[in-house]
């Protein structure tokens, strides 16, 4: 419970309007795209770096554990207010501030809608590379808090290698800037780099410089179908060890077909084991040449059929049924347990063939789906919570493809973030001397322990 | 009130919602205020509270709820195919028969909609206070703020007293009866005298049922199902009574209400059940009867030298899954330029009694609307709904464009006006 003291305290420094605790807001307040629940005890929705930083004050006097989030489209429980406390809503913080074409630089606040600001760029011939599959909802400050990535990260990198520069509220209050609008900086340490990723435990980012890049002259995309999901993951491999880099190298299996399918229509082989949507962009002299050689590695791996999109129809069609495919597969079951283990690529057919035993051993469906280029998967274990003893079968199956990833020298998290799903498997991958260095570190930021305690590692407020 | 929808039995169907967020992306509610709970995500996760015994029935609650402009647009963009409109539904229903009505809404669903008399006094009275009281200086203080209440569409003569029954040619290719619906029936009769010119050119005869009464779409969306039911009962009988090849409608609400709500709300009843169902069956909208049923090229249908762009309502889009056939219809008029608006299935924010309501958001989804249709640069907004219609129409006015927003039959007819074609095709 926040005491009305308090309450009055973030209402002197956000408005009246922007703090709420009414139980209907608590309880909409109380999850994220994960399956527990917390419930906050207020939420406030400031406008204004300056508002974030009198909140914070407020709350780091009170010993108030504070969760900054956008949309809750977090898949890793990152979001929730584990210890109760306050969320801090950045949604209303959606201002593009600047489009600045001479230096292909943005600056944007956090609540700033991933594909709002596409759209945004697009008539002017640029883009912003990385493309979570919930880019029509998720927030900008959301994909730094988590590094996010996104099917084009392939080619172009993720998140990290596009913010430039950042402000950043720190739990006690102050106001600092990293990094600005220059390509190149080395000036002591990188700051930037150090939050971005950081998941809302070092600071509230109120303020983002991103890098841009014109938009390709073109592009094509295709559809190749495999019969096992192992061929489809060799061809990956294959493909890579060429040397060739496609946009995209996205592997869906039978059971994630099917469910997209199911909602979006459009004519995808529910009968095969697997499809990969490729796509390459560039100049359009140079296509050809890329599809030519891509498909020869498809065909050497068994693929059964090459469908080309030939209209903007037809490719928007194929990026809708990836994009919705894991809220689709509501369709099969109720509930999912999404996993992100990244593997080197070379690996991906170890990987995929061992999640398949998992799915026997333990009797439980799991769709794979992933960025099969960057050797980054999203195991999907289908299960329904009402069910007895789902769900320890569940945490085990997933806690063995942590396991297995980690055998072939991969790791637990691709662009997810560790957050709370996979706060326990952390020490898998860390040793104690790793362990104790993000305690320390968080301690040295926020000394009461006050930002989005519990996540990545357990603790609480000091 | 005994509940047509089984409340609790819709937890497993809230369940299904693996709260992606991805409805954000299309809720004009959510759009607007960037808030959880009005979100369909957050809506269905507090009527989970509600189901449960979480959260009693609060203000707050209901508020959040009736915030919900029932656009649809939810429903098509889940990707785990959560049907949000049906527990939205229930859900009034819910607290409806605990709560019963607000007053004014109690009077205008059980006092006025259900009498057609009644609902034809009202259109007169507003058009009488237009031309007295609401011209005097400081009126806007008695209308709801966003609404051109001005200039809202009113009649002495509503349709059913400027028409004939039956409305015939020589040598009639078809036979249809015509449900009009409130609105255009009782404010803007001009669309259904070109619906049935239109159709009387194809060599279509119209019949017009006289007595048919309000589709109790305010009603059900309202969560006064019981009453929704009572008149959708009443149209049913009239309709299977007066026959004919097939019902066609010129509101996408109307529509929505005879095709997929009658069938819904009948379930559990066999009989009714199958009554609705055929009537469904063989209830068109105007535009998917034209193109569909009857072959009708445009082309051939007149001239009219003008631009025109395309607002679909939420109810013939996502209600009815009609988007073609209208803008076939559009584009094949000689003479008029098409434009496509951007984001054309975006809700105009009228959402029937939401707008009085909730007026702040309302008139905020409608200006997103004005623009949308001001950027396409077209000298006409045509649509399939009446409801649309008046609210458009009115932001238009309200923003100071010099637009006119008109029925898609309502082009069709002046486009082809001196025309008297009358085509001996085929039998229907
Ligand atoms: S899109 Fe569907 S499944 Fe996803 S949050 Fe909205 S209602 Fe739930
Ligand atoms: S019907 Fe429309 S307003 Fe209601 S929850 Fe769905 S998208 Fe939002």
């Amino acid at each position: 419970m926040v005491s009305r003291a308090i309450i009055q305290e973030l209402q002197a420094a956000a408005g009246k309007g922007a703090v709420t605790f009414s139980p209907e807001d608590l309880i909409v307040y109380s999850y994220d795209a994960t399956m527990p629940e917390y419930r906050p005890d207020v939420v406030v929705f400031p406008q204004s770096t300056e508002q974030v930083a009198a909140i914070m004050r407020v709350a780091n006097e009170h010993r108030l554990p504070v969760v900054p989030r956008g949309a809750g489209t977090n898949v890793s429980g990152g979001s929730l207010a584990l210890e109760g406390g306050m969320i801090l809503c950045l949604s209303r913080m959606n201002r593009i501030l600047e489009i600045d074409r001479e230096n292909l630089v943005a600056v944007v606040e956090p609540g700033v809608v991933n594909a709002e600001l596409q759209a945004a760029l697009a008539p002017l011939g640029l883009f912003y590379p990385p493309d979570p599959a919930s880019m029509n909802v998720c927030t900008i400050g959301g994909n730094v808090a988590e590094n996010s990535g996104g099917p084009r990260c392939l080619k172009y990198g993720v998140t990290k290698d596009y913010v430039l520069g950042l402000e950043v509220v720190l739990p006690t209050g102050e106001v600092i800037h990293t990094g600005g609008s220059v390509m190149k900086n080395c000036t002591g340490y990188d700051f930037t780099r150090l939050f971005v990723g950081s998941e809302g435990t070092l600071g509230v980012v109120t303020k983002i410089t991103l890098r841009l890049l014109p938009l390709a002259e073109a592009k094509k995309t295709m559809l190749a179908v495999f019969d096992s999901v192992v061929d489809a993951s060799s061809a990956v491999s294959a493909i890579i060890a060429r040397g060739i880099i496609p946009t995209t190298l996205e592997l869906m299996d039978r059971i994630l077909l099917r469910c997209a399918e199911d909602f979006v229509h459009v004519g995808l082989p529910k009968d095969a084991g697997a499809v990969l949507l490729i796509e390459v962009d560039g100049f359009r002299e140079s296509l050809d040449g890329q599809m030519r050689q891509i498909k020869a590695v498809c065909r050497a791996n068994q693929a059964r059929e090459l469908r080309h999109a030939r209209t903007s129809k037809e490719v928007d069609d194929l990026w809708l049924a990836r994009r919705t495919v894991i809220g689709a597969v509501g369709r099969l079951e109720p509930n999912y347990g999404l996993q992100d283990v990244t593997v080197p690529r070379s690996k991906l057919p170890i990987i995929v063939e061992e999640i398949g035993d998992i799915s026997a051993k333990y009797d439980l469906p799991i769709g794979v789906l992933a960025h099969a280029g960057d050797g980054n998967l999203h195991p999907i274990v289908l299960f329904d919570a009402r069910r007895d003893g789902d769900l320890a079968k569940v945490h085990a199956a997933e806690k063995e493809i942590c396991k297995a990833a980690l055998a072939l020298g991969g790791t637990l998290s691709g662009e997810h973030g560790i957050g709370l799903s996979k706060r326990e498997y952390l020490p898998m991958e860390y040793g104690p001397i790793e362990m104790s260095l993000v305690a320390r570190l968080r301690k040295v930021f926020d000394p009461n322990g006050i930002l989005n305690p519990g996540k990545i590692v357990a603790g609480g407020i000091v | 009130m005994t509940p047509v929808f089984n409340f609790a039995a819709l937890r497993h169907e809230t369940l299904c919602c693996n709260r992606c967020g991805f409805c954000q992306a299309t809720c004009p509610s959510y759009k607007e205020t960037k808030d959880e709970s009005n979100a369909a995500r957050g809506r269905i996760r507090l009527i989970r509270a509600v189901i449960d015994g979480e959260l009693p029935i609060t203000e707050g609650y209901i508020r959040r709820i009736e915030g919900c402009l029932y656009c649809l647009s939810c429903v098509s963009a889940c990707p785990s195919g959560v049907r949000i409109d049906k527990i939205i539904l229930a859900a009034r229903e819910h607290y409806v028969s605990a709560k019963g009505l607000p007053w004014a809404k109690r009077l205008a669903l059980r006092q006025v909609l259900p009498a057609n008399g009644r609902i034809s006094l009202a259109s007169a009275s507003l058009r009488i206070a237009q031309k007295t009281v609401l011209r005097l200086p400081g009126a806007d203080r008695l209308v709801p703020k966003g609404i051109d209440v001005r200039h809202l569409p009113t009649t002495f003569r509503s349709l059913r007293r400027r028409l004939p029954a039956l409305n015939t040619v020589s040598h009639p290719r078809g036979h249809v009866v015509f449900y009009a619906g409130c609105l255009v029936d009782y404010t803007m009769p001009a669309i259904g005298e070109s619906l049935v010119r239109v159709l009387n050119r194809s060599g279509v005869e119209v019949a017009l049922s006289r007595s048919a009464q309000c589709c109790g779409l305010p009603m059900l969306v309202a969560g006064d199902t019981e009453a929704g039911k009572l008149l959708a009962r009443r149209n049913i009988a009239l309709l299977a009574e007066m026959g004919g090849d097939a019902v066609v409608t010129a509101c996408a609400s109307c529509g929505h209400a005879l095709k997929e709500l009658y069938p819904y709300v009948f379930r559990g009843d066999p009989a009714m059940q199958a009554a609705a169902e055929s009537l469904s069956a063989r209830t068109f909208d105007i535009s998917a009867f034209l193109v569909d049923q009857l072959g009708f090229r445009s082309g051939e249908s007149g001239f009219l030298a003008s631009s025109v762009t395309y607002h679909d309502p939420c109810h013939l889009l996502r209600g009815q899954g009609i988007s073609a056939q209208p803008r076939l219809l559009l584009r094949e008029i000689p003479g008029l330029e098409y434009r496509e608006m951007a984001e054309a299935g975006q809700c105009c924010g009228a959402a029937g009694f939401f707008q009085a309501l909730c007026p702040d958001l309302s008139t905020a989804v409608s200006n997103k609307k004005v623009k949308s249709i001001a950027d396409s640069g077209a000298e006409y907004v045509a649509s399939s709904c009446p409801a649309c219609l008046q609210r458009i129409q009115g932001s238009l006015n309200l923003a100071g464009l010099r637009k006119k927003a008109v029925h898609v039959v309502q082009l069709l007819d002046r486009a082809g006006q001196g025309l008297n074609v009358v085509k001996t095709g085929q039998k229907l």
